[in-house]
């Protein structure tokens, strides 16, 4: 009984990071725009926020510092996306590589470590907090996508965007605000990894989290609600592949492929089902 | 043309971004530039080793080229280079002879290219987006192969490394005292290869005509499924040679590091590469020679600025993301 | 009163689109603009609806000079355009559509929006699903949603594009009845279109285009004749002259059901070619023509039926550069799609062959291109239809799919295209030709088909039917 609640509890902490990024990739895509660079993101978040969090002496403020590079990161995705219709996929992996980059780089640079570095104690933000947050973010997406007229109009943005800008809705910042406030999430999420669930930095914390977070937005097929469903599945996995490795039931290694292994089956298993928006990837131009 | 002044423009910017990011970290820029461009050309011992660095970059840049050939993102050379070395390993430890070798590049492409077709499967009949999929088999690959190498065919002498490739399978230094082995011949031989298929052979055609619009491509009687498969198909030959280069022609260890060092990150340099080189196979083949010049400067300015491998990394990643832009466009557009 | 003076258009691809038009409009009247396909109705609209900017006039309005920038400023003065591919998102309901009017807010979309929504819909006497998404309603209904849009915005100036093109002959008897309806409200509404019948008896006087400038206006008591000739001007036709009669089958559809994501496209259609037919299958737009053609050319899978064609299938898509075309690759490319593999000397390419025989198709169809090189973007659109038209004709294939094959090309290139479609016919080959343009298939047909919400609901020779016969049965009666 109580194995099981923690295994709830681990599953439910997995998920959150995947949550994060996959709610802020359903907030970009809804509007039109792919950013297939939420590794990056994730790992920059992760890298920014112990590093400012150490600095400034507060977890808080790291949270709040990765938050902010995000959404800054996500601002220069949206230009390149909606404003100079560079190709999203490029501008994407551009940013994977870059974050794999900018943190193995940093971590050396700022500690003379390699690839590796703890956290520091007061650095570190509750853990329960940080879920607690990343669930009612999944569920105010869900309100404002579907119930208000912003959502409306991201919705449009993403379906149609002549129709929408023909009757005046400002297609260009639209996006350029989804995109930013998408990528700001999971940014966040990298950042609950390294100053709440994991406690380290590393230069591959991220362990393609940003990937499995762009799989659930399509098992989710795009909405906030049933991203929670698919990113306790995959937090599931991420769960009892640290189990079964604890009990001894397989080796280290097969365990960790688990959560790959399900987020492959699960993508193939749902695939067909799902309906991206229709403008999705596609850079909108006047006339 | 275009494309080449569009990654020099690229080149320039991520060097002008690069050198701030340098200057704040503390190092100073020109020493990090001069070691990094300058140093390789100096000896002739850094030039092969720039080549011997760019041999498997332009394998796996093929793989992704290939891909985007045909519209589609194949992250999955990452993975599939593990698969491939991983069949140099089991071919070393099959075989005590120069057989190894002829083995080690049918095991290792086999593997590769089922690793490979398990995505375009998904792709093709399920509609499973490739991005996602080919990350996913890329790190399963990289337990299993980790697992592999520490276990099965792990060297009882040097616990950090797998077997190693027996002394007559081995291609060894065409210059004594250098890195540079047949290896990179293969590699241009294969960039040339690919570059000749796609424009002169009817599934050439194919590919171009479909990554350029699927629906017409269909209509036209060029199933996206077949579309899909070659192009992975392919892609997998050149990442399975390039995984089993870096055992087969690799001085000194001839085996896979247990940490897969001597693969890791190769698919990713292989999309810098192709993304640089305009996805043209010889484009690709410029870049990858660019991208080893530049590794080979990095491991200089290690030593000599003091500044971190990664940064060239960094360098990659913004040149990239200019590309993302493309600038030249936007100013002719003005 | 409004003016549109000296109005030109040209467009950043070079299209000289509008050569000095002037129009004027005033309250309370019908205008109808008439104009064959190129003509310029649409763009002189949208620079009246604030979508294009003149490239050269002014509009007043009651002797003011106004500068509309974006659609926005030409709804504050009262402008509104109903589009002919109409501009709603097809996945939000009619309320959410209406209710992106109001822009992004957190608020929520409210009660009073749905009153105000629901009171105009009354007024002009029509019902709506509020709640279902607008791609599940029929084409008819969308139109009176953006009506309705328009009105909501308080517009006094209603600007109706090629309303007619997606409605069934009932459905525009009761369009007509809207349009009277908004003009005893005292509004002006400009009825586009290219069909002289639908105008003349609802305008209060009518404007022809042609080539971008307008040829003059009339009252409708002119009558057709005189509209013809202005809108086309002397026009030298080909004579279609038939040879030979219709013989074996070479399509034949049994049954065809087909689905997409639940919702029924084709119920059941039947339908057969055969050799030395050109039959025409005719409807509303959205009917199940696309789904039809898809499941024939291999793009659906369907549900259930059987479709046997014997032999040899080419294919003229409607959307030449989505379908026909890539558009990114040159000429030679695009000559040879699909029949790329009879180039193929064991798995490598004969470009010189192909060469040749691009060489060919542009000298054949008189295809202006700089040459066998220059990318396939680079030709005009009626040269692009000539290389599509060209390329499948030389297949020699045994059955011909033609949709929409003349949709936006001139007169004369259609003129064109219609003989070759007679030749192929007289060759022996069968033609399917799916089109909405109820003249055209009149006037090519060997058989008639209508196709009514995925069923064929009519068959017969073509000197059978009569025109009112056919209307009812797109209107589903
Ligand atoms: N956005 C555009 N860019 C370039 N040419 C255009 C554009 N829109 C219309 N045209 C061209 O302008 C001419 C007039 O088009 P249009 O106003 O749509 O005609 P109509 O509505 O009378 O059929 C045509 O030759 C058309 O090809
Ligand atoms: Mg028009």
């Amino acid at each position: 009984m109580e194995a099981a609640l923690v295994l709830l509890t681990q599953t439910i902490h997995a998920a959150v990071p995947i949550l994060l990024a996959a709610v802020g990739e359903i907030l970009t895509e809804r509007s039109g725009v792919v950013n297939i660079g939420l590794e990056g993101l994730m790992l920059i978040g992760a890298f920014v926020g112990v590093l400012v969090g150490d600095v400034a002496g507060s977890g808080l403020i790291g949270v709040a510092a990765a938050w902010a590079v995000g959404l800054l990161l996500g601002l220069l995705h949206g230009a390149i996306a909606v404003y100079i219709r560079g190709d999203q996929l490029v501008a994407g992996v551009a940013m994977n590589l870059f974050g794999a980059g900018l943190v193995a780089y940093g971590i050396q640079a700022v500690w003379h470590v390699a690839g590796y570095r703890q956290t520091p104690s007061w650095a570190l933000v509750d853990i329960n907090a940080m879920t607690v947050l990343a669930f009612a973010v999944a569920g105010a997406m869900w309100y404002i996508l579907s119930r208000t007229r912003l959502g409306v109009a991201i919705r449009a943005s993403g379906e149609d965007p002549e129709a929408a800008y023909s009757v005046g809705i400002d297609v260009f910042k639209i996006r350029l605000f989804s995109t930013a406030v998408g990528a700001s999430l999971a940014s966040l999420g990298g950042a609950y990894l390294s100053l709440a669930y994991l406690s380290v930095v590393t230069k591959d914390i991220s362990a393609g989290r940003g990937f499995i977070a762009l799989a659930d937005v399509v098992f989710a097929n795009w909405n906030p609600l049933l991203a929670i469903a698919g990113a306790l599945v995959f937090g599931f996995f991420d769960a009892l592949s640290y189990w079964l490795q604890i009990f001894g039931v397989a080796r280290y290694e097969v365990t960790r492929m688990l959560p790959y292994i399900a987020t492959l089956l699960v993508v193939a298993g749902v695939i067909g089902r799902a309906k991206p928006p229709r403008a999705l990837g596609k850079p909108f131009r006047k006339e | 043309m275009r494309g080449f002044l569009d990654s020099l423009l690229s080149l320039a910017v991520a060097i002008a971004v690069g050198a701030v990011v340098a200057y704040i970290s503390g190092y100073n820029p020109l020493l990090v530039y001069y070691s990094m461009f300058v140093v390789p050309f100096t000896d002739v011992v850094y030039v092969t080793s720039a080549l011997a660095t760019a041999t498997p970059i332009i394998l796996t840049g093929l793989t992704f080229a290939l891909g985007l050939k045909a519209g589609l993102f194949n992250i999955g050379a990452e993975g599939q280079t593990y698969m491939g070395a991983l069949g140099a390993v089991i071919a070393s430890y099959l075989a005590a002879s120069a057989l190894a070798l002829p083995l080690s590049f049918v095991i290792g492409i086999s593997l590769a290219v089922a690793w490979a077709m398990v995505p375009a499967l998904l792709k093709a009949y399920r509609g499973v987006n490739e991005v996602v999929s080919t990350i996913m088999m890329n790190w399963i690959a990289y337990w299993l192969v980790i697992m592999e190498a520490s276990t099965t065919f792990s060297n009882p002498m040097q616990p950090s490394e797998t077997i190693k490739m027996p002394p007559s399978a081995r291609l060894t230094p065409l210059v004594p005292g250098t890195s540079l082995t047949a290896g990179f011949f293969v590699a241009v031989a294969a960039a040339l290869l690919v570059y000749w298929l796609l424009e002169r052979s009817v599934i050439g055609y194919e590919l171009t005509a479909a990554g350029l619009n699927p629906v017409a491509a269909r209509i036209a009687g060029i199933p996206q499924s077949r579309v899909v498969i070659y192009s992975f198909l392919l892609g997998g030959v050149t990442s399975g040679v390039a995984g089993v280069l870096q055992v087969a022609a690799m001085p000194p260890s001839y085996s896979l590091a247990t940490n897969l060092a001597n693969v890791y990150g190769l698919g990713l340099d292989g999309i810098t590469a192709a993304m640089l080189g305009r996805g043209n196979p010889l484009g690709t083949l410029l870049a990858a020679l660019f991208l080893g010049l530049m590794e080979e400067g990095a491991r200089h300015m290690q030593a000599l600025a003091m500044t971190p491998f990664e940064f060239v990394k960094v360098l990659q990643g913004i040149m990239i993301l200019v590309i993302a832009v493309r600038m030249l466009e936007l100013w002719r557009r003005r | 009163m409004i003016v549109l003076r000296e109005i030109h258009k040209v467009f950043p691809d070079g299209t000289y689109a509008l050569r000095g038009v002037t129009l004027e409009l005033k309250a309370g009247e019908v205008l109808g603009l008439l104009g064959e396909n190129g003509a310029g109705k649409t763009t002189l609209m949208k620079i009246l609806s604030g979508i294009y900017e003149p490239t050269r006039g002014a509009i007043e309005i009651d002797g003011r000079p106004v500068r509309f920038r974006s659609a926005r400023d030409a709804m504050r003065e009262g402008i509104a355009m109903v589009h002919q591919h109409l501009s709603l998102v097809e996945e939000l309901t009619p309320l959410e559509n209406i209710a992106l009017l109001e822009g992004p807010s957190l608020g929520g979309l409210g009660k009073l929006l749905r009153g105000k929504v629901e009171a105009i819909a009354r007024s002009l006497g029509f019902e709506v699903e509020w709640d279902r998404p607008v791609g599940e309603l029929p084409l008819g209904v969308r139109q009176r949603i953006e009506i309705v849009k328009a009105l909501y915005l308080g517009a006094r100036v209603l600007i109706l594009d090629e309303p007619t093109s997606l409605l069934s002959p009932p459905e525009v008897k009761s369009l007509l009845d809207i349009v009277k309806r908004l003009k005893a409200e005292g509004r002006a509404v400009v009825f586009i279109t290219h069909k002289i019948p639908e105008v003349l008896p609802v305008a209060d006087r009518i404007a022809v285009l042609r080539r971008g400038e307008k040829v003059g206006e009339y009252p409708p008591s002119v009558g057709p004749d005189v509209l013809v000739e202005a809108m086309v001007g002397k026009l030298k036709s080909w004579t279609l002259g038939r040879e030979g009669e219709p013989s074996d089958v070479v399509l034949s559809v049994e049954d065809l059901w087909v689905y997409d994501r639940g919702r029924p496209l084709l119920q059941g259609v039947n339908l057969s070619v055969r050799r030395r037919e050109v039959h025409a299958l005719v409807g509303v737009e959205g009917n199940g023509q696309e789904a039809l053609v898809d499941a024939l050319v291999g793009l659906r899978r369907p549900a259930r039926g059987s479709i046997r064609a014997g032999g040899l299938v080419a294919y003229i898509p409607d959307d030449r550069h989505g379908r026909a075309l890539v558009l990114d690759l040159p000429l030679v490319h695009n000559a040879v799609l699909g029949i790329h593999r009879r180039f193929s000397r064991a798995g490598l390419f004969d470009w010189a062959g192909a060469r040749r025989f691009a060489a060919k198709l542009i000298e054949e169809f008189s295809i202006v291109a700089p040459g066998p090189d220059a990318p396939a973007r680079s030709l005009s659109g009626g040269n692009q239809q000539k290389l599509v038209v060209g390329r499948e004709l030389s297949k020699r294939a045994d059955l011909l799919i033609a949709h929409q094959p003349t949709r936006g090309l001139d007169v004369a290139t259609t003129e064109y295209v219609h003989k070759l479609l007679v030749d192929v016919r007289n060759a022996g080959a069968g033609v399917l030709l799916v089109s909405s343009d109820l003249d055209e298939a009149l006037k090519l047909a060997d058989t008639v088909s209508v196709i009514y919400r995925g069923r064929v609901v009519l068959n017969k020779p073509a000197r059978e039917a009569t025109v009112e016969e056919i209307g009812r049965a797109m209107a589903g009666l």
